[in-house]
């Protein structure tokens, strides 16, 4: 049931701490991507009826690797493995700088499990990319390895200790959080904490994907620290952390005790690139990552009033 | 179980789709999984073998094969002393993507790495688009050790990882690599303390001397 809030800002902190109610999910997220600013009649079926081109080989390929243990997906013959196909091959020729890079199947998954159509998947996906991973699946990965960098920094400032026994064992963060980010922590998260970090993401955009980072980090810090004396268990340990660790009491009681601010990180951004790490000209670092708030909640406001 | 005279870091590269994260699990789980998730940046594993009388830990790393993930992929190539390089005997193209896979090796690796090169699915001989001979002569023009597998019979798979591990051991023998230096992708195992390159290596170290 939509609840009314007294402030928009309230409505928002309240929607991060209570959950979204499921039917609404969808339509939420859709609101904070601003997908309907992009959104185009009939474009979908445009798209598909399009020519096939190189890229779709390695999609055909990709996609019963995709949620393979999900039953939406697990069959070949399933209407959720057709769909999670023209998505991608849609999106493929709708963006060709992106074009397709694994780890965009993730998401269009988790919408198709949301009971969305595969038309409105696909504007999510594309308003999704848009607005706070524009970077992130191009073909230099550039985003990605900007926000590695960023997160090393913040790890040294969050919890040194771990910093330090990473750093001793040749532990880089490209090492772990590349599929954290690029899957929007499907592949590491149980579902319970998945759905509620993704409502954040689309509330506060990627500040979120470092702020879960480092909560899933302090959840483990313990072990990583004890039990994992040499870089072979540790990254054994990381990149199958056991999901009972990261149920949403313990992640989020972890992730509000980290503290980052936008400019912050945007700093840090500005700084990485600087010194070469991945630079390629083009980047939108210097903008800051905070979605235009204003707009979203005056449309969240509409979307929740009575 | 946890002590070994050495330990040999791998990487396992090739095109996407080729197998690598099965053979991976086949070596170390002895299992095939058909549909597994798609590895998305790194996988990591490791099993002991025994080479001559010595435990000799493998600690494996599995790539991202689709392109845009090479420039994370090269990273990891430093400090390692043995590469699986793998194709697809029912796929021409990821056959004649070999070059540039080895370009890669050679430029981000250290001179000394030992290549295996693999054409995996060979259980699917009546799709073959490659030949064992265009196999057999790509890696003897490029100096690579070559063996056909199938992770998902398991031929050859134990042989592939153990065959590279013998070379590299011979290498060392022979002092052609110098166990001490960290960019050999060599490590002294925690049977000898004294000899220990681990920083902080206590609980093995007690489990390991016996």
């Amino acid at each position: 049931t939509p609840v009314h809030f007294p402030t928009p800002n309230n409505q928002a902190r309240k929607m991060v701490i209570y959950g979204i109610p499921t039917t609404l999910r969808p339509r939420v997220w859709q609101f904070f991507a601003e997908e309907a600013k992009i959104r185009q009649s009939g474009f979908y079926e445009d798209l598909l009826n399009r020519e096939r081109i190189p890229i779709f080989d390695v999609i055909e390929r990709d996609i019963p690797r995709c949620y393979p243990d999900h039953q939406l997906f697990c069959d070949n013959q399933s209407e959720g493995q057709r769909q999670l196909f023209d998505i991608l091959k849609a999106y493929a020729h709708y963006n060709p700088e992106v074009g397709y890079c694994q780890g965009m199947g993730r998401l269009v998954g988790v919408f198709l499990m949301q009971h969305m159509s595969a038309e409105d998947s696909f504007w999510l996906l594309a308003a999704t990319i848009r607005q706070y991973l524009p970077q992130y699946y191009v073909p230099t990965l550039t985003q990605v390895r900007i926000d590695s960098a960023v997160f090393e920094k913040l790890l040294q400032e969050h919890n040194r200790k771990l910093a330090n026994h990473f750093a001793v064992n040749d532990i880089t963060p490209l090492m772990y959080v590349t599929s954290w980010f690029m899957t929007l922590f499907t592949m590491t998260l149980p579902w319970a904490s998945v759905l509620r970090v993704w409502d954040w993401f689309y509330l506060k955009g990627t500040k979120i994907l470092f702020r879960i980072g480092l909560a899933i980090l302090d959840c483990i810090s313990d072990h990583l620290l004890t039990e994992c004396p040499t870089n072979s268990e540790i990254l054994q340990y990381l990149l199958h952390i056991p999901k009972d660790k990261l149920a949403p009491e313990h992640l989020f009681a972890a992730a509000n005790r980290v503290r980052i601010k936008t400019h912050h990180i945007d700093r840090l951004s500005r700084q990485v690139t600087l010194h070469g790490v991945p630079a390629r000209g083009e980047l939108s670092t210097s903008e800051s990552r905070s979605p235009q708030k204003s707009s979203k909640r005056r449309v969240f406001q509409r979307v929740f009033s009575p | 179980m946890a002590s070994y005279a050495y330990l040999f870091k791998y990487i396992i590269i090739g095109d996407t789709g080729v197998g690598k994260s099965c053979l991976l699990l086949q070596f170390t789980d002895n299992r095939f999984q058909p549909a597994h998730d798609l590895t998305i940046g790194v996988e990591f594993g490791a099993r002991i073998v025994t080479v001559g009388q010595k435990r000799i830990k493998l600690q494996i790393w599995d790539t991202a094969g689709q392109e845009s993930f090479r420039s994370i992929t090269r990273s990891y190539y430093r400090g390692a002393a043995g590469a699986l390089l793998v194709y697809d005997i029912t796929r021409r193209d990821t056959f004649d993507h070999l070059a540039t896979w080895l370009e890669d090796a050679r430029k981000y690796s250290n001179a000394n790495i030992t290549i295996m090169l693999i054409g995996n699915k060979c259980d699917l001989e009546a799709k073959r688009a490659v030949s064992r001979e265009e196999g057999e002569s790509f890696a003897r023009e490029n100096g690579l050790f070559f063996i056909e597998t199938s992770a998902k019979t398991a031929a050859n798979v134990e042989e592939a990882f153990v065959h590279t591990a013998a070379d590299i051991h011979d290498k060392i023998q022979a002092g052609v690599l110098d166990v001490t230096n960290e960019s050999s992708g060599i490590k002294l195992g925690p049977t000898q303390p004294n000899l220990s390159s681990f920083p902080s290596g206590s609980a093995e170290t007690v489990r390991g001397c016996c």
